[in-house]
């Protein structure tokens, strides 16, 4: 089933009910995204996956309520930073999306005419399917996502979720529109060029 | 006429379908025009897509684990309905 089509009443109402086959094709295309999530706000695997559960345990109780004005992806995000809010705050801790004060990995790229003062590759190496197929790049990936700061982590996960939209990214982490693209632009920025070091 | 470092800053929204009208034009005809920005925005969009297929796996250790934990879950939201929890 498409992500798309969460939105369906039919596959809502068949959440509600308990339905173990809908429950399970939800789980399989968020759970990720929300432990590494949590992970990120709480810095702690165990309460991140804790935290999760209890999520996914309010998104069953409460998917009656859902009245489709965001996306369905966006609902259960809201749900699980709330809780993973909730418990940074029981730690002592106090989480903030809109801080980062690594500078533009492009800053020096350009020169004062903005041009290019080194022109751009494409690796024909550099292809979704030649990373995902090779153990030692996914793990590569991996640790360069694990590397960013966590406002871009976050921005880059959330982003990543189908049915995901933009302005349910902005809500759920409480940051503008125009704060989301900065940080957006530099984790991909980020990633790019760690992607571009191993592959050269 | 947009430069190669307004192109760059515009990439993200580029690729993922958010600019529209004439910002839109802008850039593509930046891009006609600018090899170099061309293989930026492609790199750009190699970078999202291999984040997203990453980000989209289960974290190592939760690999195969997937069944277990609904269950699980559905087992705790049973007991939580039948001692009238919410």
């Amino acid at each position: 089933m498409a992500p798309s089509t969460f939105k369906d009443p039919e596959f809502l109402a068949r959440l509600a009910a308990g339905d173990r086959a809908a429950f399970e094709q939800l789980f399989r295309q968020y759970n990720a995204g929300m432990v590494r999530l949590a992970t990120t706000i709480l810095k702690n695997r165990a309460s991140a996956e804790e935290v999760t559960q209890e999520a996914w345990l309010s998104v069953l109780t409460h998917i009656g309520q859902f009245e489709r004005r965001s996306s369905l992806a966006g609902w259960i995000f809201t749900i699980l930073v709330n809780a993973a809010r909730r418990r940074a705050v029981n730690d002592g801790r106090i989480v903030q999306f809109d801080h980062d004060d690594r500078i533009d990995p492009l800053a020096d790229a350009f020169d004062g005419r903005g041009r290019w003062k080194h022109h751009p590759e494409l690796r024909e190496s550099m292809t979704a399917e030649h990373i995902v197929a090779d153990r030692d790049m996914l793990e590569h990936v991996e640790q360069a996502i694990l590397h960013l700061p966590p406002a871009q982590r976050s921005v880059l996960i959330l982003r990543g979720q189908r049915g995901m939209e933009s302005a349910d990214v902005c809500r759920i982490l409480d940051i503008t529109d125009c704060n989301m693209r900065v940080l957006l632009h530099r984790a991909r920025q980020t990633l790019k060029s760690r992607l571009e070091g191993v592959l050269a | 006429m947009l430069t190669c470092k307004d192109v760059a800053h515009r990439a993200d929204a580029l690729i993922d379908g958010e600019l529209t009208g004439w910002d839109l034009l802008k850039l593509q005809m930046h891009l006609a025009l600018c090899g170099a920005c061309r293989r930026f925005v492609d790199q750009m969009r190699v970078t999202r897509d291999i984040s997203r297929t990453v980000l989209a796996l289960p974290p190592e250790d939760l690999k195969g684990t997937e069944a277990g934990r609904i269950d699980s879950l559905l087992s705790r939201l049973h007991d939580q309905k039948q001692h009238g929890g919410s």
